[in-house]
């Protein structure tokens, strides 16, 4: 374990820098629209000086465009923050959906760059597993990335997760899923050691078109 | 004469503002909401300006700028970014932007940028025009 550490922390540095990276470009788009709505106001603080009459229904309209720019910067913020406590304990027990939707938020804006859809299953009832809750998000976000590079714009990747025996799984599935994103799984130095480090293993073949992370044993 | 603009950015409240900011300020002004939909515009129309968002879904800025310039060399493309490391920078000047903004951006600024483009792009049509005559001329002798 020692001998894989420093691999796998400068992973997760390079996991969370690109997460740092892609939010605080969300909160920029959302600075510059706030910014813009500020200007229509200034612009109609002139043309108020000019003599032309302020259209209240214009100023409605500005002041709900600001407050739901504001809600939508604090939900990015909200989901930065529930990351960044990621790192706060070694090992917890982790609501694996909740685990799943939030690397799906975080990860988003790297998701729609390359036109991909998230369908995430929420199982009937509640199912947790004792983790690194920051590697497990890592790991989920490698296989995630990993199948997307073999996919084509406006295409679903299916999440789900299911329990088997005294074991869970989450099982990443695509219709036409190629062998090039599950072998980067299989043989990716991040994606091996993520799964080493988090007791999980790696199962292709139960479908042709999906991958299983599985951790035997682990239900809480 | 008004400058004729097209912003291009995938957030389509940012499209709506900045337009209305715009077309305020005398400008001609045509919405895409993707790179893909820029590409259709540029192929029936010339603008003296494109305001093109550097990071959009689909295909990302430097692709977008390429393939602009591919259809368009004299068109004036001014990027507008959240952040702009140094490299992607001057890889953008490279392939031919005609200058960068960074998000938010000051309208007033981005104005005067729209009207150093389009002052650009007068020069450029002007030698492209002066070229052809003088190949004409070549051609079939004086």
């Amino acid at each position: 374990m020692s001998q894989i550490k420093p691999y796998l922390e400068n992973a997760g540095i390079k996991f969370f820098s690109r997460v740092s990276a892609s939010i605080s470009h969300e909160v920029k788009n959302v600075l510059a629209i706030m910014n813009e709505n500020a200007g229509l106001l200034e612009d109609s603080v002139l043309m108020a000086q000019r003599d032309v009459p302020l259209s209240h229904a214009r100023l409605e309209h500005i002041a709900a465009n600001l407050r739901k720019l504001v809600q939508r910067a604090d939900g990015i913020i909200k989901k930065m923050n529930r990351f960044a406590h990621d790192v706060d304990m070694p090992e917890e027990t982790v609501d694996l959906y909740e685990a799943i939707c939030l690397m799906v938020d975080i990860c988003a804006r790297m998701i729609e760059s390359k036109e991909i859809g998230i369908n995430v299953i929420q199982p009937e009832h509640r199912i947790t597993i004792n983790t690194n809750r920051f590697y497990l998000q890592n790991l989920l976000w490698v296989c995630t990335e990993s199948i997307m590079k073999t996919m084509n714009p406006g295409e679903t990747i299916r999440i789900e997760i299911v329990e088997f025996n005294k074991g869970t799984e989450v099982i990443f599935s695509f219709e036409a899923m190629r062998k090039e994103g599950v072998e980067e799984i299989q043989y990716g130095k991040s994606a091996t050691l993520l799964l080493s480090y988090l007791d999980a293993e790696l199962i292709d073949d139960a479908v042709p078109s999906s991958i299983h992370i599985r951790w035997p044993g682990k239900t809480c | 004469m008004s400058e004729k603009v097209l912003l291009v950015d995938d957030e389509k409240d940012f499209l709506e503002a900045m337009s209305e900011r715009m077309k305020s300020r005398d400008m001609e002004v045509t919405t895409a909401s993707s790179a893909k939909e820029a590409l259709e515009k540029i192929e029936y129309e010339t603008f003296d300006a494109i305001v093109l968002d550097f990071q959009m879904p689909g295909m990302d800025g430097m692709e977008a700028l390429k393939s602009m310039k591919t259809k368009q060399p004299e068109s004036q493309i001014i990027l507008l970014t959240g952040y702009a490391t140094v490299e992607k920078t001057v890889e953008a000047m490279k392939i031919g932007a005609a200058d960068f903004l960074e998000k938010p951006a000051d309208l007033e600024i981005l104005s005067q940028k729209i009207k150093q483009a389009k002052a650009e792009k007068i020069l450029i049509v002007k030698k492209q025009q002066e070229k052809r005559v003088i190949d004409i001329i070549k051609k079939y002798g004086a």
